[in-house]
């Protein structure tokens, strides 16, 4: 184009003025661009107590997954894994925990005032259920499901279908024997007087 | 010889760019001036972005730790106490939702125009992959920071996939799930699946995006810029060095209001602070749990829908899309335009009144 | 009224000493959800975000002798400007104790959207900008910078950085001036060659 035409003034003229602003912008940008980078690398102005807050808190974090592991151990090498004391349990209140399998579950007093355990999971999309029993239901607040904290059936017209499934248990007094039983399709032998539980623990178990 | 033409042949002697033919395309090639010409800045403003997210992305890399300990710490460390820590991490958020943002009008502006067209079906099947890559880049880097929303909204995800299982007959049901597993590393989301991601937005998929972004760049270099129009286009401008320009110019104003974005407004000033907390795997999902907004057009649907139709409509609505070049072979622009509008409306509509929408249909929900 | 309060107060100790049973007020939550229209937790006062009750970091059933020590003076903290600590608070918790005293916290109880006024808006503990009582108001962290209304943010953010982004503007206006010098220069070019090629033929 420039070998064909001779570049005239007014053309050069713009072209000196966009070669300024050009490289002055393009200049004043770089700078700026160094100057964070040297900051983000060589700047941190940490104080004390934030730093001390920082390793507090990262320690507190890394004992956090340390207990997740050890609850993990424990569920590969243990049969039982003790849940709650039978008297924590509540009708209205549940107990978070960890089956088996590594996912959350609740642990309520049933209307039978024997352990009432369910899977904290919610049958539609996986997400953790409140511990908190409203109307006898319990509400997964990611997509409004309530299930009925007895069986586990979720209400008419939830997203989840299916009912939360229900945990097997068993309760041992202080010296570790079995008192009562509940398998997985609920059936339940032993002892069932609450009075005679009043010391005992609630496990759930691997069989 | 003045001193100038000097200069210039000496360059052109020890870079002989002239022989690359793609100069050669550069030199001939010519973009139509019509009323839509707007539409073919999107695709570089998109490119733009995306190049932010790799700059502002490596910067992040050298301060993120990838495990479920530390993630979310490192992300508020970065925040708090490097200088520049949160213009960086925020400018990488607002970039990802631009990005986004931008190839989602640039879909709808080549769609509109027709510039998938023979011989661009390819051009227009790169654009489709691009799209997608980059969607799954938005949900794989939303779990990093490790919070509340972002492994309760990536189990969510996660687990709207291995649902679809249950709609399939035979040894298919099991599918879903081991997908979900395979990405997932385990039966849930953990320290697996959070490395995994990692690898994925940071390695991967990045890798996938340029690869598919130089075919895609390739293609409309060899068929030149579509004409965009049914009546024959009056002007003609050069791509280099007008459009060119131009598109630098567009890039300045751009880059401007993601600057000022970063510096001016946290991202995640607009997610209530429980889901901001770091994730706690015995505690209840808390209430708000929602993926990036540039879900919701598939979020929303999904919570309102019966799943078969909405998993049935979304295989439909894929293969709509990736045959376009054949499907709409006969439509005119004009009629293009208007599908263009109401897929623009039905993305505004879905975006911005998503939850009205939903209160107002199930109230109390989500 | 304030023998009334410190029978309350002695008497929650008292439980609370036994049963290691928190008391919080979960009226202050209610009113910020409904008023604000946002989800949130105990963690806007609390330590831990399910509340003082429970065996978790930052829980009552967590606590050191030492530690239940400090809980109990802020408990006793019936007067503002008292120096607390209390290890089942944060520090907007804490100074809400400080700046209000227990006594007047009860009987907000019955008047949750006053605390906004008792707190006034002369503390900001995150050093976002917005004082610590309207992001009570808000529904948004008091402790966290990156977390407040949205437009509230957005407008002191663009005070405080108002030089480097007149320094980025300038920067870009220059640079967007030059790129069109440049097309000009190339288009009177361009116009030229055409007008060449016009009177050759």
């Amino acid at each position: 184009m420039t070998d064909s035409v001779k570049v005239p003034q007014t053309a050069r003229r713009h072209f000196l003025k966009g070669f300024i602003g050009i490289i002055s912008g393009a200049a004043i940008l770089s700078v700026g661009a160094v100057a964070q980078v040297f900051a983000y690398f060589f700047g941190s102005k940490i104080t004390k107590p934030e730093k001390v807050k920082f390793l507090k808190t990262s320690i507190e974090r890394m004992q956090a997954v340390t207990s997740q592991n050890e609850l993990a151990l424990e569920r590969v090498e243990n049969d039982y894994i003790l849940v709650s004391q039978y008297n924590d349990l509540s009708k209205t209140s549940g107990i978070y925990f960890i089956d088996y399998t590594m996912k959350p579950a609740l642990a309520f007093l049933g209307d039978n005032d024997l352990p009432n355990l369910l899977s904290a999971k919610c049958t539609h999309l996986g997400c953790t259920v409140g511990n908190e029993v409203n109307n006898g239901t319990i509400l997964c607040p990611c997509h409004i499901s309530y299930f009925n904290v007895q069986t586990g059936v979720p209400n008419a017209g939830s997203p989840a279908k299916l009912p939360l499934p229900k945990l097997n248990w068993v309760i041992k007094d202080k010296q570790g024997k079995i008192l009562t039983t509940c398998t997985d399709d609920g059936k339940i032998t032993g002892v069932m007087d609450k009075k005679l539980l009043q010391d005992s623990a609630v496990y759930i178990s691997k069989v | 010889m003045t001193a100038n033409n000097k200069v210039f042949s000496f360059l052109q002697e020890r870079f002989p760019v002239e022989k690359l033919f793609i100069f050669e395309l550069f030199e001939h090639k010519v973009v139509p001036v019509h009323k839509a010409s707007w539409g073919y800045y999107t695709g570089g403003l998109t490119f733009l972005f995306f190049v932010i997210q790799v700059i502002t992305g490596i910067f992040l890399l050298f301060y993120y730790e990838p495990t479920i300990s530390d993630a979310n710490l490192s992300v508020e460390n970065l925040a708090l106490n490097i200088n520049g820590g949160f213009f960086i991490h925020n400018l990488h958020t607002w970039s990802s939702s631009l990005m986004i943002l931008c190839g989602m009008i640039h879909f709808l502006a080549t769609f509109a125009m027709k510039a998938f067209e023979k011989p661009r079906e390819f051009t227009w099947i790169t654009g489709i992959l691009l799209l997608g890559v980059t969607f799954t880049l938005g949900f794989t880097g939303y779990l990093l920071p490790w919070n509340q929303i972002a492994v309760n909204a990536t189990k969510v995800g996660l687990q709207s996939v291995q649902s679809v299982g249950q709609l399939l007959p035979g040894v298919l049901a099991q599918i879903p799930k081991t997908i979900v597993t395979t990405f997932q590393g385990g039966d849930e989301v953990g320290q697996p699946t959070l490395s995994r991601f990692y690898v994925l937005h940071v390695v991967f998929l990045p890798l996938a995006v340029l690869l598919i972004v130089s075919v895609h760049l390739l293609l409309v270099q060899l068929h030149g810029i579509s004409k965009g129009s049914d009546e024959i286009p009056k002007r003609f401008e050069k791509f280099f060095p007008e459009f060119i320009l131009k598109d630098f110019i567009a890039w300045s104003i751009a880059f401007l209001m993601v600057f000022i974005l970063a510096v001016g407004l946290p991202f995640e000033a607009f997610l209530p602070y429980p889901l901001l907390e770091p994730f706690n795997a015995l505690g209840a999902t808390p209430a708000g749990i929602k993926p990036e907004w540039y879900f919701y057009f598939v979020y929303y649907p999904l919570e309102l829908l019966p799943f078969p139709v909405l998993v049935i409509l979304s295989l439909i609505v894929m293969g709509i899309l990736i045959f376009t070049p054949w499907i709409f072979k006969q439509t005119s622009r004009k009629v293009l335009t208007y599908i263009a509008l109401a897929m623009g409306l039905y993305l505004f509509t879905v975006t911005v009144f998503g939850q009205q929408i939903y209160s107002m249909i199930k109230p109390g929900g989500g | 009224m304030y023998k009334k309060t410190y029978l309350f107060i002695l008497s929650l100790l008292v439980i609370g000493q036994f049963n290691l049973k928190g008391y919080s007020f979960p009226q202050l939550e209610e009113f910020v959800a409904k008023h604000s229209g946002k989800p949130v937790n105990c963690a806007m006062c609390h330590a831990n975000d399910a509340g003082p009750t429970g065996n978790d970091l930052g829980q009552l059933g967590h606590m050191t002798v030492a530690q239940m020590a400090k809980v109990n003076i802020a408990r006793l903290a019936m007067q503002p400007g008292q120096n607390v600590d209390s290890p089942i608070l944060n520090r907007f918790g804490n100074h809400i104790v400080e700046t209000v005293g227990m006594q007047k916290l009860i009987t907000l109880i019955a008047q949750p959207q006053d605390l906004a006024t008792a707190l006034g808006n002369k503390s900001d503990l995150d050093g976002d900008g917005i004082p610590d009582s309207e992001e009570y108001l808000d529904g948004t962290d008091p402790l966290n910078r990156f977390n407040g209304d949205p437009l509230k943010l957005f407008k002191i953010n663009l005070s405080r950085n108002l030089i480097v982004i007149c320094i980025i503007s300038g920067a870009l206006g220059l640079l967007v001036f030059g790129l069109a010098q440049v097309i000009q220069g190339f288009k009177i070019i361009e116009d030229l060659e055409a007008k060449e090629v016009k009177d050759k033929t």
